[in-house]
């Protein structure tokens, strides 16, 4: 303990009320947050929320203009990239085309002078089997596909063993299914080499399904740090709410506590919230998934704390579900998604009820914007 | 179209391609043919077989002379064109400015200024500072010819690289000038030489715009050759046009190979 920094204990990345400036536009505004060793963590938001300003800035890429940024407990707020512990895996790839796939995974190695040639060629095999390009060593980069470029990009990276493997958007110009496939496989990637995962991405579905943490960012600013599932469900702000998934905000005003329940004015209807704490007084909004919204007939069960009757606007099949756009009696609209295996398909005009239990509203305090 | 059997209309193309390189190979025929002659005038077909005018040709002082002359000149003209112009299309590559599609065009405008205009302009301006008759004119007003080429060339090539690579060199662990080495400059390779090769032939070649800038005693070998044929009509030029050609031809043969790659054809094709 003769240093001030515990190795393994210090956190992988930590900011600290990290700005960045262009000209007068503020990209990324006093972000402070910690990656543990060891964690896939997701930044995630639409383009221009500073998302890659913030990773480029982890990079070595850009400077932050206020604030601290530590890599493992080390401020390297002034040390450019090739002299960072970061490896990043650019998202148009940036592979070197006059290179062959070895030499583009060995370059880092190279570079560093290091490494026996014979090491070298252990550890371009090793992490090649790793992404599983074996065999694939003397190819030039164009003879390639897609998704095998992928691949050369992240194993050039890993190679180095970074304390923080820095992903941005790379698997973007995959088609759907390869996508999927990648993002599974990146996961499986992180969790047997054990190294620290920034990934920037703005597709919410990728960022739940391969991160421990999620942080989502929207105009420059942090909205919420948490895991996958509480970011999907415990949502902390009307962005983060409407951002992921598909969902319903119900804007209204606080009426009373009923019960340990929050009862909400919604523009004339009574809607029960498990809130369990009195919200302050004014204006407060309701996230409602989509899916949470049940529809049919009446059905009594101790879970419907909020019933309605309303009348279907328009039905739209999406294949493995069915979207709802319902009208409520207070002129009000809102979704619902039911399963393809539903008993009962509506209509466009038919009248229905609806419900939804107390525990799938998410009080949601911040103002609407503007 | 269909490519099966021979019929009349492929018949037809196949010989018209023929008559039209065969149009474009004569002159050339003709004078390596005639450098051969043994007359001491031009007459075709030869009379007969000899080397003399080849050994005429070398013992010429002033064409010896003229061709030291040329060399510097477009080695001085084609380090000049590649540094400005290696430079100008990475800051027409790299960077967005106002103005930038208007340079880009500009840039062409040498090919398009008469030689003999630019000769002249070049003799006024040269005769007020100084460079009048000497190399370095020469080299200054060659590399202009040869700016508009490697320009394009090089635009064309470092299009594609993608700057981001750079960017991956440094967080590989290069420094910044490293990185352009390593990664930048070792992709420019190809499109280098073959500015050079342009950059060279154009100077090398060079005289309507030469005529206006030399004095006697600094003359390109163009030029002199020009001022021999006034005189003499025996086959020297054609063993010297000849050995040229030849040059040409090697010069050629070393770049097949280099030609022969993916990038040079998309470089090629850009223009």
């Amino acid at each position: 303990m003769t240093q001030q920094r515990a190795p393994g204990v210090a956190p992988a990345i930590e900011l600290r009320d990290v700005t960045k400036r262009f000209g007068d536009h503020v990209a990324v505004d006093r972000v402070s947050l910690k990656i543990e060793q060891g964690e896939f963590f997701s930044l995630l938001g639409p383009s221009g929320c500073g998302k890659t300003t913030t990773l480029r800035m982890v990079a070595g890429f850009a400077y932050p203009d206020e604030g601290d940024i530590r890599i493992a407990g080390h401020v390297v707020n002034d040390v450019p990239a090739y002299r960072r512990d970061t490896n990043l895996v650019f998202q148009q790839l940036a592979l070197f085309p006059h290179l062959d796939v070895f030499d583009n995974v060995a370059f880092g190695l190279r570079v560093k002078r290091k490494t026996s040639r014979s090491d070298i060629n252990d550890r371009v095999r090793t992490v090649l089997q790793l992404v599983e390009l074996g065999g694939l060593e003397t190819r030039r980069i164009r003879q390639l596909s897609g998704g095998q470029q992928q691949r050369v990009a992240i194993a050039r990276a890993l190679i180095n063993e970074p304390a923080v493997l820095l992903l941005d958007e790379p698997l973007g110009a995959l088609d759907l299914k390869l996508r999927q496939q990648m993002q599974l496989e990146l996961r499986t990637i992180q969790q047997r080499v054990g190294i620290t995962f920034l990934y920037v991405t703005h597709d919410q579905g990728e960022a739940l399904t391969m991160s421990d943490r999620i942080a989502v960012m929207n105009k420059g600013r942090l909205e919420q740090i948490a895991s996958s599932e509480e970011i999907y469900s415990r949502p902390a702000t009307r962005f983060v709410a409407s951002f992921i998934g598909d969902t319903n905000l119900l804007d209204g005003t606080f009426l009373e506590m009923d019960g340990g329940d929050v009862i909400v004015d919604w523009q004339g209807l009574r809607v029960r919230a498990s809130g369990g704490q009195r919200p302050p007084a004014g204006p407060i909004a309701i996230s409602l998934r989509t899916e949470k919204v049940r529809l049919g007939s009446p059905a009594p069960a101790a879970q419907d704390d909020n019933v309605f009757d309303a009348r279907v606007a328009r039905a739209t099949f999406i294949g493995s579900y069915l979207r709802y756009d319902l009208v409520l009696p207070n002129d009000r609209r809102i979704t619902a998604q039911a399963p393809n295996d539903a008993a009962r398909h509506w209509r466009d005009g038919d009248a229905v009820q609806v419900r939804w239990s107390k525990d799938s509203c998410v009080l949601l305090h911040d103002q609407q914007a503007g | 179209m269909r490519r099966r059997g021979p019929d009349a209309l492929n018949v037809a193309f196949a010989v018209g391609l023929t008559l039209v390189g065969l149009y474009m190979l004569a002159p050339i025929i003709f004078v390596v043919v005639n450098s051969f002659n043994s007359a001491s005038y031009n007459v075709f077909p030869p009379e007969g077989f000899s080397l003399r005018w080849y050994e005429n040709a070398l013992s010429v002082p002033r064409f010896r002379g003229a061709f030291i002359t040329s060399v510097v000149v477009a080695l001085g003209a084609t380090a000049v064109s590649l540094v400005l112009g290696t430079m100008s299309a990475r800051v027409l590559t790299r960077y967005r400015f106002t103005g930038q599609s208007f340079l880009r065009s500009f840039f062409f405008a040498p090919v398009l200024v008469p030689r003999i205009a630019l000769g002249a302009a070049l003799f006024l301006l040269y005769i007020r500072v100084g460079l009048y008759g000497g190399h370095l004119g020469l080299i200054i007003a060659h590399s202009l010819l040869g700016l508009p080429f490697v320009i394009s060339i090089m635009t064309a090539v470092m299009y594609n690289i993608d700057r981001s690579q750079e960017e991956a060199a440094q967080d590989l662990g290069c420094g910044p000038i490293e990185s352009f080495f390593r990664v930048t400059l070792a992709q420019l390779r190809t499109g280098l030489v073959v500015s050079a090769v342009f950059a060279f032939m154009m100077s090398f070649d060079e005289l309507e715009t030469s005529l206006f800038l030399v004095r006697p005693a600094n003359n390109t070998l163009p030029i002199e050759m020009f001022l021999y044929v006034q005189e003499q009509q025996n086959p020297t030029l054609a063993a010297l046009s000849s050995m040229l050609i030849a040059l040409t031809v090697v010069l050629v043969l070393v770049l097949i190979p280099i030609l022969k790659t993916q990038e040079a054809r998309r470089m090629l094709a850009r223009r």
